[in-house]
Parts: structure tokens; sequence; C-alpha cells
């Protein structure tokens, strides 16, 4: 699955179906852990891997390296998330970074995506005084400022693949997108089922792979 | 730059310690929001559920520090509330007393409702609600739809539903705002209890701040006897929207230390636990600190403001948008310390972040407070002079 091809998913089918559908195109049951040995994926998954990604390359699952960390809500149910405590065993091919951080882009830009069009018709719906709150200049401006980083980091992600560091750059820049859009949604965004939940996992899954910090 | 004097700065360093104290639980109540109801002798839970009791309700206040403080000022509490806060601001919005009702009660009750209301605060550890938001109206809370309507028995009901209230669902009283007539006016506070009749109330878990328990209330014909209309010895203006704009602009500099409490808490979170920062880091650490150090000074100018003149909540308005903004950017930003991981694999970190997205809603979002900002500006109200 392309970085485009995950982020249409996403658009339209959501987190966890997209995310399984990552997972498919990963040779046999592969565990793809980040730098730090994390990963946030569907329950079935991981208990269908016999390989995993360690110390950037690819190695034989040992079950007992494997360390459960708590799950992640998302509408569609539970993720699991996990730390990889295992070796990376020797001469292993490197792991499909690059790869793998595209489509988590184009994931959750996809999901960023559906969350403007969920928002502008929320928006559409809540009233300040005679007017539809989208209709408010403060709310076109965030909502203008919002689809540009979209637009922006789609460009990016179109075409020749970006390199790693550009790849962690728009994972911070998604984060930064998503806070704007959870502020235009009031305390709704806030509540811990919809999609305040799905921003949560979604930057999780950033968290997992890349990290945070200053962008 | 603005010097706490003697009195608030021993208050900041009581609260400080308790503040650390308040760690030690601060995931066991974002796991379960009843935890607070075995934290009830914790001294930072101890002083929230006396805090906004006036010390004539409360002669035998026991001193912090030699000095008395009973959180009648905007100052003492924006001192408590980052102290508390940068400790654990679940806890801060958990904690049982008059919390936001306070401020009304001060403002509306008369002696009797003062007596009841400050006299159950006394009695035992009693949670209380503010109920203004609706499903369909949070920040043109204007347009309110709950109506308060005579019985025709010389009492009161009310009907309608609220969203997104703190504590909503453990207090046992409760502040309630409902239309009793229409247009602008047309608003009025009243006290309400929980255990009467066609009153539900059942949490909404969120995201974070999860200690505040948010809940939805639903009104079905809930009496309310004529004596728990507050303000009813004030004229229609005064007891609605005169007592609201007051009312928000007292607590207003509160929310905004909530926030830069949680900024601060993940600051020291990264000095405590990332060992040795390399030269870099150091420097946009300490950069980091003087943002926070900023936002401070502001928010106790704005303090000090609404102190002095409690109709002047501009620059509360932009304290509060300034820090509930700071307190989103430092928790994202010390992720950046740990790197991939870092909130799968420290939940306190990530507890920090998760909070961090609440506080822009509280007491009014960023917009509301950008444009209350600018009738500040337009109006010549924001002291530049
Ligand atoms: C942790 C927490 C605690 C809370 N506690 C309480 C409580 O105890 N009691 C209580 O009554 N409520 C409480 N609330 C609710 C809070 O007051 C509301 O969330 C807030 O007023 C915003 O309303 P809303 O969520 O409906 O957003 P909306 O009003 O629907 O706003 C949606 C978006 O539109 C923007 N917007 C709205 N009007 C305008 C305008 N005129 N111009 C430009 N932009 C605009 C907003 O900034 C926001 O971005 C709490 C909320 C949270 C998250």
């Amino acid at each position: 699955m392309s970085a485009e091809e995950a982020r249409r998913t996403a658009r339209e089918r959501g987190l966890t179906a997209t995310l399984t559908g990552l997972h498919g195109t990963l040779p046999g049951g592969t565990l793809p852990c980040g730098p730090t040995g994390c990963c946030v994926l569907p329950e079935p998954m991981l208990r269908t891997a016999d390989r995993v990604w360690a110390g950037g390359t690819v190695a034989v699952l040992d079950p007992a390296g494997v360390e459960r960390l708590g799950t992640v809500d998302t509408p569609d149910g539970p993720l699991t998330a996990v730390r990889y405590r295992g070796s990376p065993g020797p001469g292993g091919d490197p792991a499909p970074w690059p790869d793998w951080l595209a489509q988590l882009a184009g994931l959750r830009l996809g999901l960023s995506e559906a969350l403007l069009d969920a928002t502008v018709v929320h928006l559409g719906e809540r009233r300040a005084g005679d007017t539809a709150l989208l209709l408010q200049q403060l709310i076109k401006g965030a909502l203008a400022d919002v689809v540009t980083e979209q637009l922006e980091i789609r460009t990016v992600l179109t075409g020749t693949p970006p390199d790693v560091e550009t790849l962690a750059d728009l994972h911070r820049q998604i984060t930064r997108t998503d806070r704007m859009l959870l502020r235009l949604l009031g305390a709704g965004g806030f509540l811990a089922s919809g999609p305040g939940a799905v921003v949560n996992a979604s930057e999780l899954l950033a968290d997992a792979w890349i990290g945070g910090g200053e962008n | 730059m603005i010097e706490l004097d003697d009195r608030l700065r021993t208050a900041r360093g009581h609260a400080r310690d308790w503040g650390r104290d308040l760690r030690a639980t601060a995931l066991d109540l974002d796991r379960d929001p009843d935890t607070v109801r075995r934290c009830l002798d914790n001294p930072a839970v101890r002083h929230l559920s006396t805090m906004l009791i006036p010390d004539e309700w409360m002669p035998d206040r026991p001193l912090i520090g030699g000095y008395r403080f009973d959180g009648m000022t905007a100052m003492e509490r924006v001192v408590f509330a980052e102290e508390i806060a940068a400790g654990d601001a679940g806890m801060m919005l958990a904690a049982p007393g008059p919390s936001l009702s306070g401020v009304l009660i001060d403002l509306l009750a008369d002696r009797e409702q003062k007596d009841w209301f400050y006299g159950r605060m006394l009695a035992e550890p009693t949670w209380t609600f503010f109920a203004l938001t609706e499903p369909d109206h949070g920040s043109d809370a204007g347009a309110m739809q709950t109506a308060l309507e005579p019985d025709g028995e010389g009492g009161l009901r009310l009907r309608g539903a609220k969203r997104y209230i703190g504590n909503g669902a453990r207090a046992s009283i409760g502040i309630v705002f409902a239309r009793d007539r229409p247009g602008p006016l047309g608003a009025t506070a009243v006290l309400v209890e929980t255990g009467s009749a066609g009153f539900k109330a059942e949490p909404i878990p969120t995201v974070g701040l999860r200690g505040a328990q948010l809940s939805a209330i639903l009104l079905d014909d809930v009496p309310v006897p004529a004596g728990r209309v507050l303000g009813r010895h004030l004229s229609p203006t005064r007891r609605g929207v005169w007592s609201g704009v007051q009312m928000f602009n007292r607590l207003r500099p509160g929310v905004a230390a909530i926030a830069l409490g949680i900024a601060r808490a993940a600051h020291e979170y990264v000095a405590s636990q990332r060992g040795s920062l390399s030269k870099s880091e150091r420097l946009r650490w300490e950069r980091t600190g003087r943002r926070i150090d900023g936002v401070r000074q502001l928010i106790w100018r704005a303090a000090a403001v609404v102190d002095a003149r409690p109709a002047d909540g501009h620059l509360a308005s932009a304290a509060k948008a300034r820090a509930a903004r700071l307190a989103e950017e430092v928790t994202l930003e010390a992720l950046g310390y740990f790197g991939p991981g870092a909130r799968l694999t420290q939940p306190m970190l990530d507890k920090l972040v998760r909070d961090a997205r609440g506080v822009e809603f509280m007491e009014g979002t960023g917009n509301i407070q950008r444009l209350n900002t600018f009738q500040g500006l337009v109006q010549g109200k924001l002291d530049r002079g």
C-alpha cells in the first residue's frame, strides 16, 4: 500500500482498517517496531507475528521479548501497544523504515482530512447568535490554515519519496494540524469516544515510530 | 517583573510541597476518578475543599505558614492553582468544595443561601458543580434553552440538559443556569440538590483531565424552591448578565494558572527524568522556562487587575488563551527530549499531553478569549497607556 493509498483508505475507512491493511503489506507476520522497540497494532496482527524489526533490521521474533504496554482506544476498538526487548540478531535485512514512515504519514493525513470534513459539518450545524459557527471569520481563517497545512503535507508526500527527517517533520506537522482541528471541535473533541480519541491514537502512532518535539 | 509578597510566597511554598505529593496518585486518579475519595486528607484537597468559604463562616480556619487563606482573591487562587495543578491538574478539578460555584455564591447569594451553602461545605467534604454549557450551546451560552418555570405552587421547576459539567455525577449540590424568560436578561442561576426528583447525571469519559469527571446532566422537571434562586434580592440585570461576566472574569485567571501548572509539570518532568541534556537541549529547555515565567507574569497581572476591578476581564482573557496554548506546546515539546515511544512508555508524560488538551475549553475557548481581548484593546481597557 502506498502512502497515497493509505491516505485514501484512512480517510474513507478509518484508522484500524488502514493499519490492518498496512500490516498486510509486510512479508509474513511482522512486528514493525520503532527505534525504541515500540509498536501500536491491531491485536490479531500481534498474535500472528513471527518476525520483528529490531535495531533497524529484520529478525526472528522472540515472543518472550514482547512487553505489553497497554491499549490505545479507537472508535473501532482498542489497538495493542507493545515494546520489543529482544535482541536484533546478526545479519538481518534492513527494516524498510522510510516506506513505513511514509505510509503512516499517509494514514495519519487521511485521518486528519476526514477530521477536517467532519469539523466543517459540525461547525455548519452549530451557531453563535444567528450565524453558523462555520461563517465566523476566525473560524474561516482557522479552517483555511488547516487545509493549507494538509495540502502542503500531501504535496510533500506525493511523488519522489521524502527522506526520513522530512517524514518525521511531516508527522509533527500532522499532529499540529490535528490540534488546530480539535480546538475547533469544542469540548466534544475532548471526549474519550469520537474524533478526540482518533487524534489521540494517531498521535500515539507517531509516538511509537517518530516521537514528539518542536516543529 | 511582578514579585509576590511574603504572604503569597509562603502560600506558594506550601502549595508546591502539596503539589509534589499529588504526583503519587495522579495516574490512579486518571484511571479512576473515584480515587479522589481516598485522597480527602491530602493537604491540597483539604485546602481546595474550603477555598472560597469566607472567614466569617470559617473563623477557625487553619493557618498556613502563619497566614490565613480563604481563596477570595484571584491572586491567591492563581498561586495555589498553579502549584496544585503542577502536581496534578486532575486533582485540582476533582476536589470537593465550592470550586467554580463559590465565586457565584459570593456574588449573588443572600445571607440565608450562604448559610445553607457554606454550612453544607463545612459539614463534610461536598462536591459541587456549575452547569452552564448545554449540548447545543457552549460558547454561545446566551442561547441556552434550559427552562426555569413556576410550578404553580409558589416554587419553580427546571427542564433541560447540560453537558461537560465538571463533577456533575458526584456532586450533591450545584448551580444551574437557566432561562426564566426570553432575551439576554432572561438568565438566572439556581441552587440545585442532586438528590431532587428528575435530576440525573452521568459521567462522560474524556481524553484527559479525567479527575474532573465531566458529566451530562438531565433536568426533567426538577423542583426548585423559590428560596434557591440566586440573586433574588437583586435586579434581573445584576443577577443575570452582570453576575455572569463578573464571575467569569474572576475565575479565568485561575483556569489560566491550571494550564500554566500543566506546562510547568511537563517542563520539570524533562529536568527530572531526562538526566543530562546536550548544550542545545539545555538552551531550548531554558528558553521554555522563560516562556513559562512570562505567561505566569501575565496571569499574575491579570489576577491583580480582576481583584482591583472585577468588571475588567480582558487581560484575564489574554492570559487564559496564552496559557492554554502554552500547555499544549510545552507538553508536546517535552516529548522531543525522550525520543520515540515517550508517551507509550512514560505514563505521566502521556497524561500531561492529554490533560493539556482540555484547558482550551474551560472558561471559554481560545477564540472567545481572543475576541474578548480585542474588545479590551479597542475599548482602551488593557492598561496600555
Ligand atoms: C475540562 C472541561 C471542563 C469543563 N467544565 C465545565 C463546567 O464545569 N461547567 C460548564 O458549564 N461547562 C464546562 N465545560 C464546557 C466548556 O465551557 C465549553 O466546552 C466551552 O464553553 C466551549 O463550548 P463548546 O465545547 O460547545 O464549543 P463551541 O462553542 O461549539 O465552539 C466550537 C468552536 O467554535 C469557536 N467559536 C465559538 N463561537 C465563536 C465565535 N463567536 N467566533 C469565533 N469562534 C467561535 C470556538 O472557539 C471553538 O473553536 C468544560 C469543558 C472542558 C473541556
